[in-house]
C-alpha cells in the first residue's frame, strides 16, 4: 500500500464519518462508468486526462464497474462529457461516499487510485511516413490525449528526461529494417527508409544503423531505470530486448549493414541485459519475417490461426495489494479477441520470472501482455499490432476508432497512459 | 529343359546436390538350362560389382581432392564456415593457383569477418592476375568493411586506373560501390566515366536511379531527361521510374521544375512535353497540364485528340475550368474532329458545372445558365434525334427544374424527350421520372400517374429507377388520400431493405398506418400540404398548416405539421418564426419523435441564419444534454467542436 493509497483511504473515512453527522452533505460527483453502460470507453480516458490537465483530480475506481472514474461534479466536466459523447452519471455526495465505502470494504476486490497529474507523453516515431498504422497514436488521437513525437536524435540527446511515459510501437531496434527485405526491398518507402536511417546513423557518429539503434535502446533502458514508464507493442517488444542482448554483437546480415553477421552471435547474446526475455534463439535467416523464437506463433505460421477462435484472457489481480497490474488490466471484458502482429504473443518459457504476466491465451504458451519493473521505472509489453484489425497488412488504411469506441483491446493501451498519473512524479537523473 | 541365363544389370543412380553421385549396380544372374535333342545353349554372364574394368562401372568416384572439395562445400552450405575453411585451406596448400579455391576461401573468411585474411587472399590473387578489376573492386569493399574508407577509395581509384578507357571497368567498380551502399561514390564514378569516354549520356539510367535513392530528385530527373532525349521511346519506362518519387510533394515539385526548364530550352521536344504534362497531372495541376497538352496537340498535329483525352480526365477529376478550356480549343481549332458531338456536350456540361459553382461571370441581362443552355440547344439543332441530343435536352430540363425553378419550361422539354427520344432508354427513363415530379407539382396527378407507371411497370419493382417511380406513385396515392393503394405499393418497396428508397417508403408507411384510422382529417390536410410543397407553393402550404395547428393543436400530427411549418419558414427567410415553430415542438409535444431534430434545426438557424455562434453552441449542447442518444448527436458534437475552434 503506497502512502498515497493510505491518504486516500483516510480521506474517504473522513467523508464517511462526516456523512454520519445529520445535515452534512457533500458536493455532487460525476461518475464515468466503464462497464457496458459506457457509450465511448476510449474517449472516457480522454476525459480523465482532460480533467487532469485542468488540475481536476480524478479517482480511478479499480474493479468498480470495470474501472470507472469519479470526478468532482463541475459543470464544465459534464458539458465536456456530453460534447465528446462520454456517458456519465451525476451522483450525490452521499451516493459517492457509499461507493467509496463499498470499494474500501475488505470483501470487495476493489480500490481507489487518485490520479493527480497528467503525464507528459512521448511517442517514438520516425519522421518518414510508413505504410502501416500505429495503434497507440491512433488511440491517443481519438481519445484527444496530447503527445510529443521523438526519434533517435532526441533519445540520444537525453530528451527523455522531460517525459513521464514513452511509447514504442512497430519498431525494429535490431537495425534490420523490420525484416521487410524479402518482400519490400525494392519498394520506394523501404529504400527511402534505409537511406534515411543510414544518414542518421552517420550523422550521430555510428558506423551502422544497428549500432545506433542499440545505443537508443540503451538510452531508453536508462530512462526506464531512472523512473520512466515505457510501453511497447508489436515488434518494439522483442526487438528491444534483442538489441539489448546483442550489445557489441553483429547479428545483421549484409543486406542490412553491408557485412555478414558474427557467426557465433547466438552464443554471444547476453540475456542479463534484457528487461523481459531470456534464453531466446534468434532467427538467423535474413529473409524470414521473424526475429526470434520469442514470438509465438512464428510469423510464417500465423495463417494457420483461426480468427474466430483467437482470444486471450486477462488475469485478475488484487486491487488492494497489486494496484499496478490491476490498473493495467482494467477492462469491461476479461476475454479479448486476439489480433496478429509482427510480434503477436510471447513464448511463456522465454519470459523472465521477475515479469508479471497480465494476459495470455489459456492453455497455451502464448502470453499477450506483460509488465515488469526495472530500476525505479516500469515497462509494459503488449503483443500484436492493432486490436481492431486482426491482420494489419503493409499498406492497409488506418483503423477508424470511431467505429470501435468500446474496444476492450484498445482499453489496455489507454490503461497504460493513465497509469503514470497515479504515481508520484519521480526525480530523473 | 530350357536354360535361360538372364542378365540384369541395373544401375541405380542418385545424386546429392549435383556434386556427388552414387552408383549402385545390382547383378542378377539366372541360369536355366534348356536341353534339346540337337542344341544346348548355356549363357553365362556375370557382372562384377564394383571395379573400373567393366563397362558397368563406367562412373568413377572422383579423386580424393574432389571429395575433399565437396566436403568443404557441404560444410559451407550448412553454415559451418570454420570447418569449411579448414578443408579449403588444406586443399589450397596443395593447389595454390586454383581460383575456385581462392574464391571459396574468400567467402568463408568474409562470413567469419576475417577481413585481413580476405585482403591477403585478394592481393595474392591479384599477383596471379594483376588485370582483374573485379577483384580490385572487391578489395575496396573489404577495406570499407574494415572501416578504412580512405584506403577503400584508393583501391577503387587504382582499379579504374588500370583500364580508364573501358566502360566495363567503371561498371564493375560502380557495382561494387553500390553493393557497399556507397551511392555518392558510385554516381561520381559513373560521371567520371562520361568524361573519360567522351559520352555525356553514359550510365544515365544508373546515375538517375542513384540520385533517386539519395533523394536528389532534380538531379535524378535531369538524368532521365538525358535518357529520354537520346531514346524517346523510353518515355513509359522513365515515367515508371520517376513515379517512385512523385508521391512525395517535394520530389514532384523538384522533378517538375527541371522538366519545365528542359521544355523551355527544347521547345520542339515532344516527349519532354509529354513528361511534363504527365507530371502536372500527377500533381493534379490541371490548369498547367492544359497548357502543355495544348502545345502537344499543335506539335504532334493531333487534331484535338491530345486535348480531348486530357479534357476527359480533367472533367472526371472535377477540374471543370481546365476541361472547358481544353474542349473549347478542340472545338474551335478542329472543325472536323471525329468526336465533335461528344466534345460539344462535354463542354456544355463543364460550363454548367462552372455556372452552378458561380465561377462564370454572367453577362448583364443574361441568366446564370444561359451559356450552357445555349450550347445544349445548338447540339440538339445540329444533331437531331441522336442520343447526344436527348442527353442535351435532359440537361436543359434539369437545369430549368432544379436550378432555375422553371417547372413549366422543364415540363415542355421533358415531354419532348418522352415522346421523341423514347428509343434512348436511359435518357427517356430519367426524363419520365423528372416529368412525374413536375406533374405532381402542377397538381396534374393523372398525368403524373401515367408517366410514373410507364417507368415503374408492375410489381415487384426491381431496379433503382423503377423503385423510385413506385415511391412517387405511392406518394401520389397519398396526396390523393388513396391510402390503401399507397400501402400496397409501399409494402412491396419495403421488402427490399437495401434499396435507396426503403427508408422513405417506411416513413410514409408509418405515417399512414398511425393516422389513417384515428386521425384521418388531419392526415388528409397534411397530405395536401405536402402536395403543395412538392409544387413549391409554400405560402399555400403554410396556410393549411397554420389552420391545422390552430384548429387541432392536440392532434397526433401536430408535431409534424409544426415541423413542416418551420422548414417552410426557413426557406422563406423568416428565422424568428421558424424558431418559434420548432420551439413549439420541443415545448409542447413531449412525446414527439421530432424533438431532437427540431432542436438541431433550431441550432442550425442560430448558426447560419442568425450568425449567433454562442446561441448555436448552447442549443447544440442542450440537444446533447436532453437527447444524448439522438441520431443527430454526432452531428451536433461536430458542430460544437467546429464552432468552439477545437482542432479536431
Amino acid at each position: 500500500m503506497t502512502v498515497r493509497g493510505l491518504a486516500v483511504r483516510a480521506a474517504i473515512f473522513a467523508v464517511a464519518t462526516a456523512l454520519s453527522i445529520p445535515g452534512a452533505a457533500l458536493a455532487g460527483k460525476l461518475l464515468i462508468p466503464m462497464d457496458l453502460k459506457q457509450a465511448n470507453h476510449l474517449k472516457a480516458y480522454g476525459i480523465a486526462f482532460w480533467a487532469l490537465t485542468k488540475n481536476i483530480e480524478v479517482d480511478w475506481l479499480l474493479n468498480y464497474r470495470s474501472g470507472s472514474f469519479m470526478i468532482d461534479g463541475l459543470e464544465n466536466v459534464g458539458a465536456e462529457c456530453r460534447v465528446r459523447g462520454v456517458t456519465y452519471e451525476e451522483i450525490t455526495g452521499t451516493e459517492a461516499a457509499r461507493i467509496y465505502a463499498g470499494i474500501q470494504s475488505e470483501d470487495n476486490n476493489m480500490d481507489v487510485v487518485r490520479l493527480e497529474k497528467a503525464p507528459k507523453i512521448a511517442v517514438y516515431v520516425p519522421p518518414n511516413t510508413l505504410p502501416w498504422d500505429d495503434a497507440v497514436t491512433l488511440a491517443m488521437e481519438y481519445a484527444e490525449i496530447p503527445y510529443d513525437k521523438i526519434w533517435d536524435d532526441e533519445v540520444l540527446r537525453d530528451t527523455l528526461v522531460h517525459y513521464d511515459w514513452l511509447h514504442l510501437h512497430h519498431e525494429d531496434f535490431t537495425g534490420q529494417y523490420g525484416k521487410f527485405y524479402a518482400s519490400f526491398a525494392t519498394q520506394p518507402w523501404y529504400v527511402e527508409q534505409q537511406v534515411m536511417y543510414e544518414k542518421k546513423a552517420k550523422a550521430n557518429g555510428f558506423r551502422k544503423v544497428s549500432e545506433m539503434k542499440g545505443a537508443v535502446a540503451q538510452k531508453i533502458k536508462n530512462y526506464t531505470g531512472a523512473g520512466g514508464f515505457m510501453f511497447a507493442m508489436c515488434s518494439a517488444t522483442d526487438t528491444y530486448d534483442i538489441a539489448l542482448a546483442a550489445e557489441g554483437v553483429d547479428i545483421c546480415d549484409y543486406m542490412y549493414d553491408g557485412d555478414p553477421p558474427d557467426p557465433q552471435f547466438q552464443k554471444k547474446l547476453n540475456y542479463g541485459n534484457c528487461l523481459a526475455f531470456e534464453n531466446f534463439t534468434l532467427e538467423a535467416n535474413p529473409l524470414v519475417y521473424e526475429y526470434s523464437d520469442i514470438d509465438i506463433p512464428p510469423s510464417p505460421l500465423v495463417q494457420m490461426l483461426n480468427p474466430e477462435t483467437d482470444y486471450f484472457t486477462l488475469f485478475e489481480f488484487s486491487a488492494k495489494y497489486d494496484p499496478v497490474p490491476t490498473m493495467l488490466t482494467q477492462d469491461h471484458a476479461s476475454i479479448i479477441h486476439g489480433f496478429l502482429g509482427q510480434t503477436t504473443s510471447f513464448k511463456k518459457r522465454l519470459i523472465k520470472k521477475t515479469v508479471t504476466i497480465l494476459a495470455e491465451k489459456e492453455g497455451t504458451e502464448e502470453v499477450r501482455y506483460i509488465h515488469g519493473n526495472f530500476g525505479r521505472g516500469t515497462f509494459t509489453f503488449y503483443g500484436g499490432h492493432d486490436p481492431e484489425d486482426y491482420q494489419h497488412q503493409v499498406g492497409d488504411p488506418p483503423t477508424d476508432l470511431s467505429l470501435h469506441k468500446n474496444s476492450p483491446g484498445y482499453r489496455l493501451i489507454l490503461n497504460n497512459i493513465l497509469f503514470p498519473a497515479a504515481k508520484k512524479k519521480q526525480q530523473k537523473t | 529343359m530350357t536354360v535361360f541365363l538372364h542378365i540384369k544389370c541395373v544401375y541405380f543412380w542418385g545424386s546429392v546436390k549435383l556434386k556427388t553421385a552414387i552408383l549402385v549396380r545390382i547383378l542378377s544372374v539366372r541360369l536355366i538350362i534348356v536341353t534339346t535333342k540337337k542344341l544346348l545353349i548355356v549363357i553365362i554372364s556375370t557382372i562384377v560389382l564394383g571395379g573400373n574394368s567393366t563397362p558397368c562401372t563406367a562412373m568413377a568416384q572422383g579423386s580424393p581432392a574432389d571429395i575433399r572439395m565437396r566436403l568443404a562445400q557441404s560444410y559451407e552450405r550448412s553454415g559451418d564456415f570454420e570447418s569449411a575453411l579448414r578443408v579449403y585451406s588444406e586443399l589450397f596448400s596443395t593447389d595454390s593457383s586454383n581460383f575456385m579455391l581462392i574464391e571459396s576461401l574468400k567467402r568463408c573468411h568474409l562470413k567469419l569477418k576475417h577481413n585481413d585474411e580476405v585482403i591477403a587472399l585478394i592481393e595474392y590473387g591479384l599477383k596471379l592476375n594483376p588485370a582483374d578489376i573485379g577483384s580490385r573492386a572487391q578489395l575496396g569493399n573489404v577495406y570499407l568493411l574494415k572501416g578504412d574508407e580512405e584506403k577503400a577509395a584508393e583501391v577503387w581509384a587504382h582499379a579504374i586506373s588500370l583500364a580508364p578507357g573501358e566502360e566495363t571497368a567503371y561498371r564493375v567498380v560502380g557495382s561494387s560501390m553500390i553493393q557497399a551502399r556507397q551511392f555518392e561514390r558510385a554516381a561520381a564514378i559513373y560521371r567520371d566515366a562520361r568524361k573519360a569516354l567522351g559520352n555525356p549520356t553514359l550510365f544515365a539510367s544508373d546515375i538517375a536511379y542513384l540520385y533517386g535513392i539519395m533523394q536528389k530528385y532534380p538531379e535524378s530527373t535531369r538524368e532521365y531527361l538525358a535518357l529520354l532525349r537520346q531514346t524517346p521511346s523510353q518515355l513509359i519506362y522513365i515515367q515508371s521510374r520517376i513515379s517512385s518519387f512523385t508521391g512525395n510533394d517535394r520530389a514532384l515539385a523538384g522533378a517538375t521544375a527541371v522538366v519545365e526548364e528542359a521544355v523551355a530550352a527544347e521547345r520542339k521536344n515532344v516527349e519532354f512535353r509529354r513528361l511534363l504534362a504527365w507530371l502536372f497531372m500527377e500533381g493534379k495541376n490541371f490548369d498547367a497540364a492544359y497548357g502543355v497538352y495544348r502545345e502537344l496537340d499543335t506539335l504532334t498535329g493531333g487534331g484535338g485528340k491530345e486535348l480531348f483525352t486530357f479534357a476527359g480526365r480533367a472533367f472526371n477529376e472535377k477540374s471543370y475550368a481546365a476541361a472547358s478550356k481544353a474542349l473549347s480549343e478542340v472545338i474551335d481549332r478542329n472543325p472536323n474532329f471525329r468526336e465533335m458531338p461528344r466534345a460539344r456536350y462535354s463542354l456544355a456540361r463543364s460550363l454548367e458545372e462552372l455556372e452552378s459553382a458561380g465561377r462564370i461571370k454572367t453577362e448583364p441581362g443574361a441568366g446564370v445558365f444561359d451559356r450552357a443552355i445555349g450550347m445544349y440547344n445548338r447540339i440538339v439543332f445540329d444533331y437531331p434525334n441522336t442520343e447526344i441530343a436527348g442527353q442535351s435536352l435532359l440537361r436543359i430540363a434539369l437545369i430549368r427544374k432544379d436550378k432555375l425553378s422553371d417547372p413549366g419550361g422543364a415540363r415542355d422539354v421533358l415531354e419532348k424527350i418522352a415522346s421523341d427520344y423514347k428509343i434512348f432508354l436511359p435518357v427517356a427513363t430519367e426524363a419520365r421520372l423528372a416529368l412525374g415530379e413536375i406533374y405532381i407539382g402542377f397538381d396534374d396527378l393523372d398525368r403524373a400517374a401515367g408517366t410514373l407507371t410507364a417507368v415503374a411497370g408492375t410489381p415487384p419493382y426491381g431496379g433503382p429507377d423503377r423503385e423510385l417511380a413506385a415511391l412517387r406513385l405511392a406518394e401520389l396515392s397519398f396526396y390523393r388520400h388513396h391510402y390503401p393503394q399507397a400501402m400496397t405499393i409501399l409494402s412491396d418497396l419495403t421488402r427490399n431493405s437495401v434499396s435507396d428508397v426503403t427508408n422513405d417508403a417506411i416513413s410514409l408507411q408509418l405515417l399512414i398506418t398511425e393516422n389513417e384510422k384515428d386521425n384521418r382529417e388531419a392526415l388528409d390536410r397534411y397530405a395536401e400540404a405536402r402536395l403543395l410543397r412538392a409544387g413549391r407553393r409554400d405560402a399555400d402550404a403554410l396556410a393549411i398548416l397554420d389552420d391545422e395547428l390552430t384548429s387541432r393543436p392536440g392532434n397526433a400530427l401536430a408535431d409534424r405539421i409544426a415541423f413542416m411549418k418551420g422548414e417552410i419558414l426557413v426557406l422563406m427567410k423568416k428565422p424568428d418564426e421558424a424558431l418559434a415553430s420548432f420551439a413549439l415542438i420541443v415545448d409542447s409535444y413531449p412525446e414527439s419523435l421530432l424533438r431532437d431534430r427540431a432542436m438541431f434545426n433550431t441550432a442550425s438557424i442560430y448558426e447560419t441564419d442568425k450568425a449567433d455562434r454562442a446561441g448555436a453552441i448552447r442549443t447544440y449542447e442542450l440537444l446533447l444534454e436532453k437527447y444524448p442518444n439522438s441520431i443527430h448527436a454526432g452531428a451536433a458534437r461536430k458542430r460544437i467542436r467546429f464552432l468552439r475552434g477545437d482542432n479536431i
